[in-house]
């Protein structure tokens, strides 16, 4: 295929202008079509067009296992968190640890720190650099203004980038022209203990909107297994804006920020080197705070070239374990989309991110060095190719990225559709993802248990403590990943998503033990449990989602994920390993989620999981149901009651094992909201 | 428990761009729907097209439907007594009593046969498919500037039997069939 002069000016002049990528193409929204059919028809041959960007595939057309969370779904639900809404999504596995901490993850490795996932929100990672994991309970927005959430599992590195080893949660919000207007709510209840928030959106010069938000929440405590209240209570407010603005019909611009801030309560039982070697911490009001701000240009050139530069900086602040870290970070991303010839998409795009970490150690968590900054550079190709128009696409692509840590990376995918008939698609895909090491898997040192002197575990006059500690030669682990996908679309009321995938893991982290050091003031002996590249193995599942429109008035969509792993060590003879890897996923999972419209403007929804047992055996299956009642007594009035997780007074989702606190339960709640819009 | 938290104050700095042009702007299917509108109303069909004086005018879309919710817009519009219906249809057996036909790009490929399966049915076809005039189309979009056109083929609407207004034909690119390539 030969480039014509024109593309070839194109490629070069965005090349000049670049630094900069990533691959999201946001899809382009527009208002309620104006009629214009008041208008003569010589009128009309003056109207200008707007030249609309290249819109997203649809998700039929989509050679990947996606899953979207629209905001209806949200709604409905009755979820008060982002996390709790990600429930909804089969392959994703999502556990509350305590009132305020989850673990989220794609196809296996669960965990607080789980660091195989990349989350984005309106184009801006949410992961913590830190630990390549996602503080969840910092990330949030109106839930009412999000868009959808798009749940990509796989890895998805070609285009999104760094990080996106088993999946990529992608959380849009709508674009400030869907959300003129006002809208407040309140609501509280057992759990919800108060929460309110408000938007308010308008116009802004003639081609523009804005919105404003503010956000509060308070959250009680969750229960220990005997019922009583495990002081992990906390609070949040949050504000925001987004404004949207069209300068002429080919460039349009969004700025976009929020900030937050937070306090936690936890309770925990420390490990000390000083008698009783163990001590009771009562953490009040830990901090969580943060802000960001976002800037976005897309240019069209053409209806079948455009390009989008967005740049970013995140400030995130987050007290713990008596430490405290400081991060910012700043990103900048450019993307160039172009029709080559008939038959090629061409998508590219550079990028640059600049992180820093400032920590203040204790002793239980210290970085060495306390201070990092880290430079990313990147650089993704991708091709769509149609091999028989409406019927067969090949997608080739790949990213190259730079990291400091363990330099070059190179993450190739190949995928391919097929369409035998309208409503048949047929895809798979073979990717190459690496997660690269983050600053825990480098520097970190966690003083992760302390066994006291004259025990039948350390029979020594001084006490030993076990740290976990990082490794800067740590190498990045590596995933081979196959998918083989099948969807169906039976009718407009019934249809299946299937997914099959098998993953092949190596280098993935373990923790070898290293030479003891004693350390002197106070006195103990201090091992190692190093961060080493020791293990490798499979994940395999399968992952089904399925909607089935029983009525105008009844729906229903079910989600099943069935998995089974396999990770063991490489070589032999390696007796005294810690595997991290604890989170292997619940082999069976299921979600029915049911929606009723009822007369007098009432809705009824019901929400039934349940998840197998994790961890050994240490956490047990459980199966939960959640109920919503709404009511529209007006139409910009509605008042609804939530009731969630009412089979059991209480239940256990998950043990976290690099957290002090008791092990939390997640109790049954309900509360009561009210929305207004006007 | 002490509740204590910041007032945050946003100041929005953000200058409203003003756009120099006061043309009006709209999206692409959005004129295009009101096109196909104007062309019901500048265009005569055969008295035997219609049943009854009060008989709908019914729009089909061939193929994908590009338009998304645009079609909202002239959907039940009343044209000399006669109400636009639209309708969605896969195959040109779907699209028999059809009075303007609109050609997705995506059934491109089979453009010779459906003209070809219509061909003589008093039948108003509207594509943006290139060369649709030279296969023996009837109207075909295309985009100037950022401005939409049309480019009629008359041959081919007088072989429909359809009478296209003056008024419309001046607006037009006419696509003269050459003589020694009648038909299609």
């Amino acid at each position: 295929m030969k480039l014509s002069k024109e593309r070839l000016m194109i490629v070069l002049l965005v090349s000049f202008v670049s630094m900069l990528a990533e691959g999201i193409v946001f899809g382009d929204e527009h208002a309620v079509p104006e009629d214009l059919t008041e208008l003569s028809i010589e009128e009309l041959m003056e109207v200008e067009v707007t030249l609309t960007a290249r819109k997203p595939r649809k998700l039929s057309h989509s050679a990947a296992a996606i899953f979207v969370i629209t905001a209806e779904d949200i709604r409905r639900s009755g979820v008060t968190s982002i996390p709790d809404a990600l429930r909804m999504a089969p392959g994703i596995q999502v556990c509350r640890i305590d009132s305020n901490k989850w673990a989220v993850t794609s196809r296996g490795f669960n965990s607080r720190y789980a660091a195989k996932l990349l989350v984005l929100m309106d184009g801006r990672t949410i992961y913590s650099p830190l630990f390549s994991g996602t503080f969840w309970e910092v990330q949030d927005t109106l839930l009412e203004d999000i868009k959808q959430i798009e749940v990509i599992r796989g890895p998805g590195a070609s285009l999104w980038g760094a990080n996106a080893v088993n999946g990529i949660i992608n959380i849009i919000t709508k674009s400030s022209e869907k959300t003129r207007g006002g809208l407040a709510f309140t609501g509280f209840g057992t759990e919800e203990q108060g929460f309110g928030g408000a938007r308010y959106g308008d116009t802004l010069g003639e081609k523009g909107d804005y919105r404003i938000y503010v956000k509060y929440f308070d959250r009680d405590e969750a229960a220990n297994a005997n019922g009583d209240g495990t002081s992990d209570d906390w609070r949040m407010f949050r504000t925001g804006f987004r404004a949207d603005q069209k300068l002429a019909e080919k460039n349009s611009f969004t700025l976009q920020g929020d900030i937050y801030s937070g306090k936690n309560d936890n309770r925990s039982v420390l490990p000390s080197v000083n008698p009783p070697y163990a001590e009771i911490y009562n953490e009040q009001d830990s901090r969580m705070s943060g802000g960001n701000i976002l800037g976005r240009w897309q240019h069209i050139f053409s209806g079948t070239s455009d390009m989008t530069l967005q740049i970013y900086y995140d400030y995130t602040e987050k007290e713990e374990f008596r430490a405290s870290w400081n991060g910012d970070l700043f990103d900048m991303d450019f993307q160039h989309h172009f029709a080559l010839g008939r038959r090629q998409e061409m998508m590219w795009g550079l990028g640059y991110r600049y992180y820093q970490n400032d920590i203040r150690p204790s002793f239980i968590v210290t970085f060495d060095p306390p201070e990092r900054k880290d430079h990313l550079f990147s650089a993704f190709i991708q091709d769509d190719i149609t091999l028989v128009k409406e019927r067969l696409w090949l997608t080739l692509g790949a990213r190259f990225e730079h990291n400091d840590s363990t330099g070059f990376e190179f993450q190739p995918n190949v995928r391919i559709l097929w369409m035998p008939y309208e409503k048949n698609t047929l895809w798979a895909a073979i990717s190459r993802a690496v997660k690269t090491p983050s600053q825990v898997d480098d520097d970190i040192k966690f003083t992760g248990q302390i066994i006291p002197p004259n025990t039948p575990e350390n029979q020594h006059l001084l006490p030993v403590a076990i740290t976990f500690t990082g490794d800067r030669n740590i190498l990045s682990e590596e995933i081979i990943a196959l998918e083989l996908g099948y969807r169906l679309h039976v009718a407009d009321q019934l249809s299946f998503d299937t997914t099959a995938f098998y993953n092949v893991y190596d280098n993935l982290i373990a923790t070898v033990p290293g030479l003891p050091e004693i350390c002197l003031q106070p006195q103990y002996v201090s091992v190692p449990y190093v961060f080493t590249n020791i293990m490798k193995g499979e994940i395999r599942g399968v992952e089904i989602a399925a909607n089935w429109n029983l009525s105008e008035q009844w729906r229903l969509k079910a989600a099943y994920t069935y998995f089974e792993s396999d990770l063991r060590f490489k070589g032999n003879g390696v007796p005294e390993v810690t595997p991290l890897t604890k989170g292997v996923p619940p082999s069976h999972q299921f979600s029915l989620r049911s929606f009723t419209d009822l007369p007098w403007n009432l809705e009824c929804d019901l929400w039934l999981r349940y998840a197998d047992d994790i961890q050994e055996g240490e956490v047990d299956a459980y199966t939960t149901l959640d109920a919503r009642l709404g009511w529209n007594p007006l139409k910009n009035l509605e008042l609804s009651i939530v009731g969630q997780n009412l089979l059991e007074p209480q239940h256990p989702e998950f043990i976290e094992m690099f957290l002090f606190s008791e092990p939390t339960q997640v109790e049954r709640c309900v509360y009561g909201k009210i929305t207004w819009q006007f | 428990m002490r509740r204590k938290y910041l007032v945050y104050l946003w100041l929005m700095i953000f200058i409203p761009l003003n756009t120099a042009s006061q043309t009006v702007k709209s999206s692409e299917y959005v004129v295009k729907a009101t096109f196909l509108y104007n062309f019901a109303k500048f265009v005569e069909w055969p008295a035997h097209a219609f049943e009854r004086p009060d008989t709908p005018v019914i729009l089909c879309i061939l193929g994908k439907d590009i338009f998304g919710d645009a079609l909202k817009t002239i959907e039940n519009k009343v044209i000399r007594g006669r109400t636009l219906l639209i309708r969605h249809c896969q195959d040109t057996n779907e699209a028999k009593g059809c009075h303007i036909l609109f050609i997705s790009p995506s059934g491109d490929k089979n453009l010779q046969e459906i003209l070809s399966d219509i061909k003589d049915t008093p039948c108003l076809t509207v594509s943006d498919t290139e060369a649709f005039a030279q296969r023996g189309g009837i109207i075909r979009f295309f985009t100037m500037g950022n401005k939409i056109r049309f480019e009629i083929n008359p041959e081919a609407a007088k072989r429909s039997h359809l009478k296209i207004s003056s008024r419309l034909l001046k607006l037009a690119r006419i696509f003269k069939e050459p003589p020694e390539k009648k038909g299609n």
